[in-house]
C-alpha cells in the first residue's frame, strides 16, 4: 500500500537549494467540502482517513486545505492502473484478498460506514491492487449526533456492504481486530479532536472518541452477533471466530489486570 | 408492427485534454433483452490481445469489458448501471433508437450497429466483407456524374470561376454528429443552412449492399440533425432499371425518405430541379 501510485499533473524544476535531485511536483487530488446534507463530511473523512492509514489499509493519503474560509478534505488521486477502472468486482476482490476483505469489513464496522459499494472501492484485477475511498457518510452521517452512535452501538453498522455477502472465510478477522485494537488511544483521541477544527461540533468529540474506543473492543462480538448477514459463510467458521473472540477477551482482561497491577504498584511507590 | 430498440455506445477517451472519444462498443436493448459487442472481442467477453494495440492500457480496457459484460447479463437494469458508472476514460452514452426493427433479434441489431459505429472502416464492414463489395457500393460513375454536373455549373469548390461563387459545394467536409463524432458526407453546401448530400446507388447487382448503405445514410442524417439545428439532408439516388421492384430497393428508399429529401438522379425533372436549387443557393447573397 505505501507504494501506491498517484496522479501527477505537473513535473517542475529542480529546487535551487536543498537535497540534490529534489524537484517540485504537482500531485492531483480530489477535494470535498461539507454540505447542507452532510455537515460533517470533512470531519468524517479526516477521522476515517487517518484511522485507515495507521492501519495500513489501502486508502489514499489525505489532508485538509482551506479555500475561501471553508475547509476541504483532499484525497490524493490514486492511479492504480494508469486510467480509471470500472467499479470493483466484490467477488473477485474477496477471492483474491480474503484477509483484506475481512479487514475492510471490520474497519467499516468500526467507523459505522453504511456506504461501502463497488464505486468507492477500486480493484485492479490484473495487478490485484485495491483502494478504498469516500468515507464522508461514516461515523456521523447527515449531521447525526450522539443518538446515532447510541442507536448503532449493538448494530453491525455497515448497511448493505458489498463485501459482506461475498466473504467465505473469517480468517482475517482476528488479525485485523488485533491491528485495530493496537492503535494507540492517544492517536484516536487526537484525530477526533482535530476533526473539531473542521466541522465536528465540540460537544460530540467526547462521545465520538468514547464510541470508537469502546466499539473496537466489541468488533468480533458484533460480527458474531450478526452472522446471518454473512450469507456465504459456513456455520463451522463461526466457531473459529468464537474461539478467536474468547481468546481476544481473555487477552484484554489479562492486559487490563496487568495495567491495573502496574498502576497500583506505581501508586504504592 | 414496429418495434423499437434502444442502443448505447461505449466510448474510450484516450486523452482527457483533447476529449476526442472513440467508439469501442455498442449495447442494444429490445423487449427487455440486451446484447452487446465490444472492440477486440472474439466472442462475448473473450478479447484478442492483438486488437487492443490502440489502447494505452489494454489491461484497463479488459476490465471495463469484463464489467460491462457482467452488467449486460443483468438486462436493462444493467444498462442503467453502465451509463451511471461512466468514468473519464471509459463511458457509455445513450445513442438513440432504432425503429421498425421487426423481428430482428437484439444480437443481430448489436452486430449491425457495431459494424456501423465501431469497427474499423465502419461503413465498409457494415455492408460488405470484401473490398470488391465496397467497390460495388461506392459507384464511381454516379459520383462522377454528379460531380461533373456541379462543375459544369461552376458551383463545386475548386472548379474554374469558383471565386465568384459565394456558397460553393464542397467535398470531404467533416461534420460533427451527436452519437458519432465525425461524419463525412459526399457533398456539403452552406448558406446559413447546411445542405448535406450523400449518394446511394441502387443499380448494383447486389441490391442488399445499397440497402445497407441507405440505412447508414439515413442514420448519418438522423445523427447530424440532432447536432445541427438548420440542416437539409439530401439523398441522391440511382435506381436500377427495374425501379422499386426489389424489396431491398423499396426498403432502402423508405429509410432514406424518412430522413431526407430524395433526388432520383435518373429522373430528369428531379435532377433539373435539384441542380437549379444548388445553383441558386450557391449564388445567393445570404
Amino acid at each position: 500500500m505505501p507504494a501506491t501510485h498517484y496522479k501527477i499533473w505537473g513535473w517542475g524544476d529542480y529546487l535551487e537549494r536543498g537535497v540534490m535531485g529534489s524537484r517540485h511536483v504537482g500531485v492531483a487530488g480530489v477535494a470535498k467540502k461539507a454540505t447542507e446534507d452532510q455537515p460533517f463530511a470533512v470531519a468524517n473523512e479526516l477521522i476515517c482517513g487517518y484511522l485507515a492509514r495507521v492501519l495500513l489499509l489501502p486508502v489514499p493519503p489525505g489532508f485538509v486545505v482551506e479555500r475561501e474560509g471553508e475547509p476541504y478534505y483532499v484525497s490524493l488521486n490514486f492511479n492504480l492502473a494508469g486510467q480509471s477502472l470500472p467499479p470493483a468486482n466484490p467477488r473477485r476482490l474477496v477471492e483474491d484478498h480474503p484477509r483484506l476483505a475481512c479487514g475492510i469489513i471490520l474497519f467499516d464496522c468500526w467507523i459505522l460506514n453504511h456506504d461501502r459499494h463497488p464505486e468507492n472501492l477500486a480493484y485492479d484485477t490484473i495487478s490485484r491492487r485495491v483502494q478504498l475511498f469516500d468515507h464522508s457518510h461514516a461515523i456521523l452521517p447527515a449531521g447525526m449526533g450522539g443518538e446515532w452512535l447510541d442507536h448503532n452501538r449493538d448494530r453491525l453498522g455497515i448497511g448493505g456492504h458489498c463485501l459482506k455477502s461475498e466473504i467465505t472465510s473469517l480468517d482475517g478477522m482476528r488479525y485485523w481486530y488485533d491491528r485495530i485494537n493496537a492503535v494507540p488511544e492517544y492517536y484516536i483521541e487526537e484525530v477526533v479532536r482535530a476533526a473539531a477544527e473542521v466541522g465536528l461540533p465540540t460537544e460530540l468529540v467526547g462521545s465520538c472518541t468514547d464510541f470508537l474506543l469502546e466499539r473496537r473492543r466489541n468488533l468480533l462480538t458484533l460480527v458474531a452477533a450478526h452472522r446471518g448477514e454473512f450469507q456465504q459463510l459456513q456455520p463451522e467458521l463461526w466457531e473459529m471466530l468464537e474461539d478467536a473472540r474468547v481468546e481476544a477477551d481473555a487477552q484484554d482482561e489479562g492486559q487490563l489486570a496487568a495495567t491495573l497491577a502496574n498502576s497500583s504498584g506505581g501508586d504504592d511507590e | 408492427m414496429s418495434k423499437v430498440a434502444t442502443y448505447f455506445i461505449a466510448q474510450y477517451v484516450p486523452d482527457l485534454f483533447r476529449r476526442e472519444p472513440r467508439n469501442i462498443g455498442v449495447l442494444v436493448e429490445k423487449d427487455g433483452r440486451v446484447a452487446a459487442q465490444f472492440l477486440g472481442e472474439i466472442q462475448p467477453g473473450e478479447l484478442d490481445g492483438r486488437k487492443l494495440r490502440g489502447f494505452d492500457y489494454p489491461h484497463v480496457y479488459r476490465q471495463w469489458v469484463e464489467y460491462w459484460r457482467d452488467q449486460v447479463y443483468r438486462g436493462d437494469k444493467g444498462i442503467e448501471t453502465v451509463v451511471r458508472t461512466s468514468r473519464d476514460h471509459y463511458r457509455v452514452i445513450h445513442g438513440g433508437e432504432l425503429t421498425d426493427t421487426g423481428e430482428d433479434s437484439v444480437d443481430k441489431l448489436a452486430a449491425y450497429l457495431y459494424s456501423l459505429l465501431v469497427s474499423e472502416g465502419g461503413f465498409a464492414k457494415a455492408i460488405a466483407n470484401s473490398d470488391d463489395e465496397m467497390a460495388d457500393v461506392r459507384s464511381p460513375k454516379l459520383e462522377q456524374d454528379v460531380e461533373s454536373a456541379f462543375k459544369r455549373l461552376s458551383i463545386l469548390a475548386g472548379s474554374p470561376n469558383d471565386l465568384l461563387v459565394r456558397h460553393p459545394i464542397r467535398k470531404n467536409v467533416q461534420l460533427r454528429g451527436r452519437a458519432v463524432d465525425i461524419h463525412t458526407p459526399d457533398f456539403v453546401q452552406e448558406n446559413g443552412r447546411l445542405y448535406v448530400m450523400e449518394l446511394v446507388d441502387f443499380s448494383t447487382k447486389r441490391t442488399s449492399l445499397p440497402k445497407e448503405h441507405a440505412g447508414r445514410t439515413a442514420y448519418m442524417f438522423s445523427d447530424l440533425r440532432r447536432e445541427h439545428a438548420h440542416i437539409d439532408p439530401i439523398a441522391i439516388v440511382q435506381l436500377p432499371d427495374s425501379g422499386y421492384e426489389s424489396e431491398d430497393v423499396y426498403y432502402g428508399m423508405k429509410m432514406l425518405r424518412a430522413e431526407s429529401n430524395v433526388v432520383v438522379w435518373t429522373d430528369p425533372d428531379e435532377k433539373g430541379r435539384f441542380l437549379r436549387e444548388r445553383h441558386e443557393i450557391a449564388m445567393a447573397e445570404a
